[in-house]
């Protein structure tokens, strides 16, 4: 019955509704595809920009690792690494961050960050575990940028360091290398950043910095020279050793400084030029610039003249060598009879001498030169150094005969010379041994015969006489010592009398030597208490037993 | 003021005080006393005074016994010197005087001399005394002890060497019957030279 009840059907109305088209389940995916789209929008908007960088290498470089630093923050990273067009480099593709999207400007430098050994000490030590990375600088230009080239080596200073940039250039032999130091009284200022060879001028340029505040030492007057390695002079001013710090004796490196007695200048406040002299003393001539040219003939040998050579006016330095043989230029024409002189050029500098380092003082220092030499002005090479052989010019006044007209070699007046000082020194031993020469020396020979004879004869003479007045001598001292001795022995044997044994004199002295004795003796027991017991005298020894012989046992009392 | 005067009487007084021992008198001996010396008779000459003469010669004492201390040995080889007993000449004198005291007396062949700068080169028969030990002891003992020898007249050569050795008991106490003693050994001594001789 429960059954049946339960399979027949309910007899019951429905309530039909038309169904809706759309399911709301639908509203699920387009929700998530809305959200997807903000993500990506998110993600796109939130991104940095997708920079290039062009390397020479991609040595050590790995898209997704390598990252892009600065001051050891990570600001981006490398996303792809390809060959550029023509295969010479590489261009790395990187993505940087939107935070340090500012960075990325018309000056900003960009290189990669290795292990590197050097002179000035070893860095990037670090990434031999981490791995390359790039370092960037950022600039202070505000064009952006989004393609750079990247720098070889990492930049000596870096963008927006305070200081100042200078050129320097040197047409001698030195070398600099990049990140040499700039001295300063010792300490390293600055740097060289990098170097230049015009070919046109055949000069290098060396562009340098001077950091900050140092920057403010370097002015108009400036002089730059060579400190480079440790530099022994052995000139006519004898031995002197130079050298800047310990740095450059191991590198090379400039210093500079401000020439004794020279104004101080202007500072320089924008990238200016500067020579590099190879030492101070040269700098420091450079500011003579102006010297009047004489010519000086020289008879004797040159050798140990060099260029650069003092000219001094009785000691005082008035200027230089400038060249030391002029033949080369100024060669004669034709055959000569007599002996070549060797014309050496020197430069009279009128600032050394406390004239105006003008024209004015050009023209003065001229004439007062002028008639000087008409006066007897010469020049004579002496001996600066003994040990090197170094010569410099030494002009003096000498009293001859005053000339008329000064002379002239090459367009140059003519300071005449006069011997050096061996030459002087060989020339009167000459003039000496042609006196000894001319002397009469057989008749003085025999002459001096004559008198050695003489004196021969009077020298004997002389010993017999002394023999006799020896003889004499001893005579009458043996007399006289002889009296003296038997004086003598006699008061002995008055005296051995009086002491002889039995004599009085003897036995009274043996009797009082006997009575000492006897005191001495009676003292003993005194002082030998005394000597165990010094206030024996005052207070009692506390022996107050006496020793004496006993009677033995067995006698009768 | 008058504190310090009494300060001073009161330290003076202790120091008196503490210096008062008891004097001891230093007592000096002679080892020949008179007594036993040649008589008057003695000297006032006797017609039949012998003819031989010998001279005595003692040699130089032992060093302990060239001072004016008695000497009194104590134990083996310690020896004490009496502070206030002395010699009142030199002991090798009275040692001599004593010998001699003795030899001559009661003796009529031989007559002994001393000897002396005058008679040392006479070449008179000597009797050469030689002392080593001459001391009483703590053991109630005077010893004397040494050696003598003869040498003839005219002759160089000495005889044997005759030692001697000579000891008493003291019977009585202190350095005055110590001296007793030691004079009546010199006569013990005296005996025997003249008997060897």
């Amino acid at each position: 019955m429960t059954i049946k009840q339960q399979v027949e059907p309910v007899d019951a109305d429905a309530d039909i509704q038309p169904m809706k088209s759309i399911s709301s389940i639908w509203f699920v995916p387009v929700i998530a595809v809305l959200i997807g789209m903000w993500m990506v929008y998110y993600q796109w908007s939130s991104q940095g920009p997708l920079i290039t960088i062009a390397f020479s290498t991609a040595e050590g470089m790995q898209s997704g690792k390598t990252k892009i630093k600065s001051r050891n923050v990570d600001i981006g990273e490398v996303t792809n690494i390809t060959l550029n067009k023509d295969s010479n480099g590489v261009l790395i593709t990187a993505r940087i961050s939107k935070s340090a999207e500012h960075l990325l400007v018309d000056d900003s430098d960009f290189w990669v960050v290795s292990p590197q050994i050097t002179h000035a000490g070893i860095s990037g030590l670090s990434t031999l575990i981490s791995g390359v990375y790039i370092e960037i600088s950022p600039g202070t230009s505000e064009q952006e940028k989004t393609d750079f080239i990247a720098l070889n080596d990492p930049p000596v200073t870096p963008v927006g360091t305070p200081g100042i940039h200078i050129t320097l250039n040197s047409n001698d032999q030195f070398a600099y290398a990049k990140g040499d130091p700039i001295i300063y009284n010792g300490l390293t200022v600055g740097k060289f950043e990098d170097i230049y060879f015009n070919f046109e001028e055949r000069v290098v340029y060396y562009n340098a910095f001077i950091k900050a505040p140092y920057h403010q030492l370097v002015t108009s007057n400036t002089k730059f020279w060579d400190v480079s390695g440790l530099r022994i002079d052995l000139n006519a001013d004898g031995l002197s050793v130079h050298t800047g710090n310990v740095q450059t004796m191991l590198t090379n490196g400039v210093t500079f400084g401000i020439p004794k007695d020279m104004e101080v200048g202007e500072q320089i406040t924008e990238r200016a030029y500067f020579d590099i002299y190879p030492n101070y003393e040269a700098a420091d001539d450079e500011r003579y610039t102006q010297s009047v040219k004489f010519v000086v003939l020289v008879s004797d040998t040159i050798r140990g003249l060099k260029v650069g050579a003092p000219v001094e006016y009785r000691g005082v330095h008035i200027g230089q060598v400038i060249s030391t043989n002029m033949l080369v230029k100024n060669a004669p024409t034709k055959i000569m009879k007599e002996e070549i002189k060797i014309p050496v050029l020197i430069g009279m500098q009128p600032g050394r001498v406390g004239l105006p380092d003008d024209a004015f003082g050009l023209a003065r220092m001229e004439e007062q030169n002028r008639l000087w030499v008409k006066q007897g002005l010469k020049a004579m090479l002496r001996t600066g150094n003994l040990l090197t052989g170094s010569l410099f010019i030494d002009l003096q006044h000498y009293n001859d005969q005053p000339i008329g007209e000064v002379d002239r070699f090459a367009g140059f007046p003519v300071i005449p010379t006069t011997t050096n000082e061996f030459s002087q020194i060989a020339e009167k031993a000459g003039k000496f041994v042609d006196s000894l020469n001319n002397l009469p020396l057989n008749n003085l020979t025999d002459n001096a015969n004559d008198l050695m004879s003489e004196i021969t004869l009077t020298a004997k003479e002389l010993r017999g006489v002394s023999q006799n007045l020896e003889k004499l001598l001893v005579s009458a001292n043996n007399q006289r010592l002889a009296e003296q001795l038997k004086q003598s022995l006699q008061g002995i044997t008055n005296l051995t009398k009086d002491l002889s044994s039995g004599s009085r004199g003897y036995e009274d002295l043996r009797k009082t030597l006997g009575s000492v004795n006897n005191v001495m003796q009676e003292l003993k027991p005194l002082l030998n208490q005394l000597k165990h017991q010094p206030n024996g005298l005052i207070f009692n020894s506390g022996q107050s037993e006496i020793l004496e012989p006993k009677k033995h046992s067995g006698a009768n009392n | 003021m008058k504190l310090l005067t009494g300060y001073f009487v009161a330290i003076l007084c202790l120091l008196v005080g503490c210096s008062s021992a008891p004097l001891s008198k230093t007592s000096y001996y002679l080892l020949n006393n008179q007594k036993a010396g040649l008589t008057a008779n003695d000297v006032s000459g006797d017609s039949s005074m012998p003819k031989k003469v010998m001279v005595l010669s003692v040699r130089d004492l032992p060093e302990y016994l060239i001072q004016p201390h008695l000497v009194m040995q104590m134990v083996d080889h310690q020896l004490n010197y009496a502070h206030f007993h002395m010699w009142a000449e030199p002991l090798q004198l009275g040692l001599k005087k004593a010998l001699l005291t003795e030899l001559n007396s009661n003796n009529t062949e031989t007559y002994f001399i001393a000897e002396n700068r005058d008679n040392r080169e006479d070449n008179l028969a000597t009797v050469v005394v030689n002392i080593d030990y001459f001391h009483a002891s703590s053991d109630s003992l005077v010893t004397l002890s040494g050696q003598y020898w003869l040498s003839k007249s005219n002759e160089k050569q000495y005889s044997q060497v005759q030692p001697f050795y000579f000891e008493q008991q003291l019977e009585h106490d202190g350095y005055p019957h110590s001296v007793a003693k030691m004079r009546a050994l010199v006569s013990q001594l005296a005996i025997k030279i003249m008997k060897g001789i």
